[in-house]
């Protein structure tokens, strides 16, 4: 007994030495290795400053100004270090000059721009017809694959020329009425040392200067005092990225950010939170040539099998409102006489009225869908639609796939099933005609339909303006509602910010998703929030 | 011995080319890589400019010979988001995640051999008992959890550490401790299980009869024939972590090739996601012939083909 006291107390003693021994060495070899180790992050601002730190969800892609329309790229880039030659009002629909100060169709085909006088580049490089039309030309060049060319212009610019040193002229294939709509999502960056390479500095004339980008970790910017317009009051901004929701949150309660943005549902009503209707609305995309939803009296039934307000209160927490277009109300087309309310009796109807008449109501559909999709957790939004058309009598199943393979390919031509795919298209342009044409038109990028007849009223709205090109519009939408059902339309998305500097005010709108614009953000007394 | 490397050092090789293979295949198999980068309403002019000036209008097998030879070059080709060799992008964010990955790997491997000797040592104990329902637990607990409720727990609710970021020592803890308990979590349970076999093997008893001192039958004897095991299971770990601190990085935005990683999979960046996925494999090929070094060393057997 003695004896084994013995050993068992050499024996913890050994064990403590040694252990003693690894712990210093493993603790001390972490240490070394990482105090020092500061690999990103500056830490700026606070609640005095003027200096903003902003937490965004995803980095950019791009910085060249080609590439502005992407969200990512835009809400850095779009009015604050690069400018366009007119701006957009989005909650008006209203067009106001920007770099240019007028401009004027001179034929269907051809606009000029009288560009603002005594503007500069960051670089120093003036701003002037020359500039400019040299920008378009590379915007439009296909070796530089600008992003805004194909994605605003539609590819539908021929050239730019120089009128006089004030004046730009730009050609087009096709007329456009709302080429100046369009031009306010085209920032123009200064002339490069190689325009065939994508710009990595991104250089315009707007009231913010590029500072550095450390990939990964931070992305600055400080203010141009040799702005033409108005100084804003922000000095100078830290963009920092998190992936993660919770994170952004948790940076806004911590006041390490001073406004985190793309906060989920779950945190939207944080203090600080703000909600504010976006440009997007969420629909499913119909397979029109599969039964059974080849039958337009199922994809009736499909719109009034929806219980929007519902899904609304499940999947975003009351964050949306019910749509019954792809269009937002404020869009110039929008057609209040279509709506879609839920019926879930007349759906009922309406599918025992196709299996009579030989469709098999019954056959599978696919709710195809990304996860985690525009905000929602995993397939819930999916999840849920699929259990409304269920309930009124069809047969749907959810299928998740990866993001780029929703986004970028056509999962119908996958599937011997009917497919329902679930998007969110946004139209910042205050325009339905560029959503239709895209979507619906035969020559539309993302269409799954060619009916010659809504063709035609497309035609006929593009080459109208005001009152009449509106009329034009909403018998176009009238004409799809009655004759097609090409979609499930779902609801109108809202987004959430959460503000969390008392002394920094800033409402963001319809239009903030795809420009952050720094010079909207005051300071002064507690917001109240 | 140099046999055996020279035989490692082939089987290496191999598999760094089955990896170019496989990474240059797989990245074909997602779809055309124009219509992935470019928007929808891209033109046909402006898609095949774009399937020219990346040779992706070649036949594939023409693709393969040019991605193999620029590979030899260390050239992937230049960065879509960044404007940069993609190899010169990704070895600048390199770093981070090493750093990252050597001091997780530093505390759980001090962590699991202390806590995994202690448990062996006081088999059946109360500590014991204690220290594996706690290792399990450790290693159950998904990162992507640890991470979030760490923020909650230590940013949000006590306000001791910031939430995210790369700024300064105080910013490594979260990411560090998340990375930390799986590693800790696996070697406890691998070190208790192997010094158990070891200290009931003959030879310690034998050591015992001699009169070896406690410690030295402990930790010179029976921890070295036990830690080939834990060196396997702490490469596979450190492999793991390198590989795996994407959901890390991704979180706690750290600025590694994890997060570069995500990054470039949603910009469609193919260069960036080739050299990534190629230099990580290169890494992990490194870290295994080292190990299979240690291996040969700890157990000549090994080495000699026994």
């Amino acid at each position: 007994m003695t004896s084994r006291q013995v050993g068992c107390g050499s024996r913890t003693v050994a064990f403590r030495r040694w252990a003693t021994r690894l712990a210093a060495l493993g603790f001390g070899a972490a240490v070394l290795l990482s105090s020092g180790c500061s690999v990103g992050d500056p830490a700026t601002g606070g609640a005095d400053s003027h200096h903003v730190r902003l937490a965004l969800s995803v980095p950019p892609s791009s910085l060249d100004a080609c590439d502005s329309h992407q969200a990512a790229n835009g809400a850095i880039l779009i009015g604050n270090i690069t400018e366009a030659l007119t701006n957009l009002d989005v909650t008006t629909g209203k067009v106001s000059p920007g770099l240019a100060t007028q401009w004027t169709e001179t034929s269907p085909t051809t606009w000029q721009f009288t560009l603002r006088q005594g503007t500069k580049f960051h670089d120093g490089q003036a701003f002037n017809a020359e500039a400019a039309a040299s920008w378009f030309k590379r915007l439009i060049d296909p070796n530089v694959g600008c992003y805004n060319n194909s994605s605003v212009l539609n590819n539908n610019v021929v050239s730019a020329t120089v009128v006089d040193d004030n004046t730009v002229q730009i050609d087009l294939k096709e007329p456009d009425r709302i080429l100046p709509i369009r031009l306010s999502f085209i920032d123009i960056g200064a002339p490069s040392k190689d325009p065939s390479k994508k710009a990595t500095e991104p250089i315009g004339t707007g009231p913010f200067k590029f500072v550095s980008w450390s990939p990964g970790s931070n992305f600055e910017v400080t203010r141009n005092d040799e702005y033409w317009g108005e100084k804003p009051q922000v000095d100078g901004v830290t963009y920092l990225f998190r992936a993660e929701s919770s994170v952004r949150a948790a940076m806004a309660t911590t006041h390490e950010v001073d406004i985190a943005t793309a906060i989920g549902p779950q945190d939207a009503d944080m203090p600080g939170a703000v909600s504010y209707p976006v440009s997007e609305s969420m629909y499913l995309r119909s397979d029109l040539t599969v039964a059974p939803v080849n039958d337009i009296r199922v994809r009736k039934a499909m719109n009034y099998a929806v219980d929007r307000q519902k899904f609304i209160d499940n999947v975003y927490r009351g964050h949306g409102t019910p749509a019954s277009d792809i269009v937002i109300p404020t869009v110039t087309g929008y057609n209040p006489a279509v709506k879609w309310d839920y019926e879930p009796d007349k759906a009922r109807e309406l599918i025992a009225e196709a299996g009579a008449a030989g469709t098999n109501v019954k056959a599978p559909i696919q709710i195809v869908t990304e996860r985690d999709y525009r905000g929602s957790n995993g397939s819930e939004a999916a999840d849920t639609l699929s259990a409304m058309f269920n309930a009124v009598g069809l047969n749907t199943h959810v299928v998740t796939v990866e993001d780029t393979q929703t986004a970028m390919t056509a999962p119908e031509a996958q599937s011997t099933e009917a497919v329902e795919v679930l998007y969110a298209h946004g139209n910042s342009y205050g325009d339905a005609l560029i959503s239709w044409v895209g979507k619906l038109g035969c020559d539309g990028p993302q269409s799954r339909l060619c009916d010659k007849k809504f063709d035609d009223l497309l035609a006929a709205a593009g080459s109208a303006t005001g009152e009449d090109r509106k009329a034009k519009l909403q018998a176009a939408s009238q004409y799809i509602y009655d004759n097609v059902v090409p979609f499930v339309y779902v609801a109108g998305m809202e987004d959430t910010m959460v503000i969390a500097n008392p002394n920094l005010h800033y409402t963001p709108n319809a239009g903030t998703n795809d420009k952050l614009v720094l010079a909207e953000m005051t300071f002064g007394g507690s917001q109240g929030s | 011995m140099t046999r055996f490397v020279l035989q490692r050092a082939r089987h290496g090789v191999f598999s760094i080319l089955g990896i170019v293979v496989l990474v240059f295949l797989l990245s074909r198999l997602t779809g055309s890589p124009a219509r992935l980068y470019l928007p929808e309403d891209a033109s046909d002019q402006v898609v095949a400019q774009f399937n020219a000036q990346h040779g992706f209008d070649k036949p594939v097998f023409v693709q393969l010979l040019t991605f193999l030879r620029g590979t030899l070059r260390g050239d992937f080709g230049d960065s879509l988001l960044y404007g940069q060799p993609a190899l010169h992008v990704v070895l600048t964010r390199y770093p981070a995640t090493l750093m990252l990955a050597v001091v997780a790997m530093l505390i759980a491997t001090t962590l699991g051999v202390l806590i995994g000797a202690r448990a062996a040592a006081r088999k059946e104990s109360l500590a014991d008992k204690v220290s594996r329902v706690i290792s399990l637990g450790a290693l159950s607990i998904p990162d992507f959890w640890v991470g979030i409720m760490g923020i909650a727990l230590f940013a949000v609710y006590l306000g001791v550490l910031p939430t995210s970021g790369s700024a300064g020592p105080a910013y490594w803890v979260l990411p560090v401790a998340t990375l930390v308990l799986r590693p800790t979590g696996i070697l406890a349970q691998v070190v208790r299980t192997s010094m158990v076999d070891a200290l009931a093997a003959d030879y310690i008893r034998v050591a015992k009869s001699k009169g070896v001192a406690q410690h030295s039958i402990v930790f010179k004897h029976a921890l070295r024939n036990a830690a080939i095991p834990i060196i396997a299971v702490a490469g596979v770990l450190m492999a793991g972590i390198v590989n795996g601190a994407l959901v890390v990085e991704t979180v706690f935005g750290w600025p590694g090739v994890g997060n570069l990683m995500v990054t470039a999979i949603h910009g469609r960046d193919f260069a960036v996601i080739q050299a990534v996925v190629l230099v990580t494999g290169i890494a992990i090929i490194i870290l295994n012939f080292g190990i299979d070094l240690a291996y040969s060393w700890l157990n000549p057997q090994i080495r000699l083909g026994k």
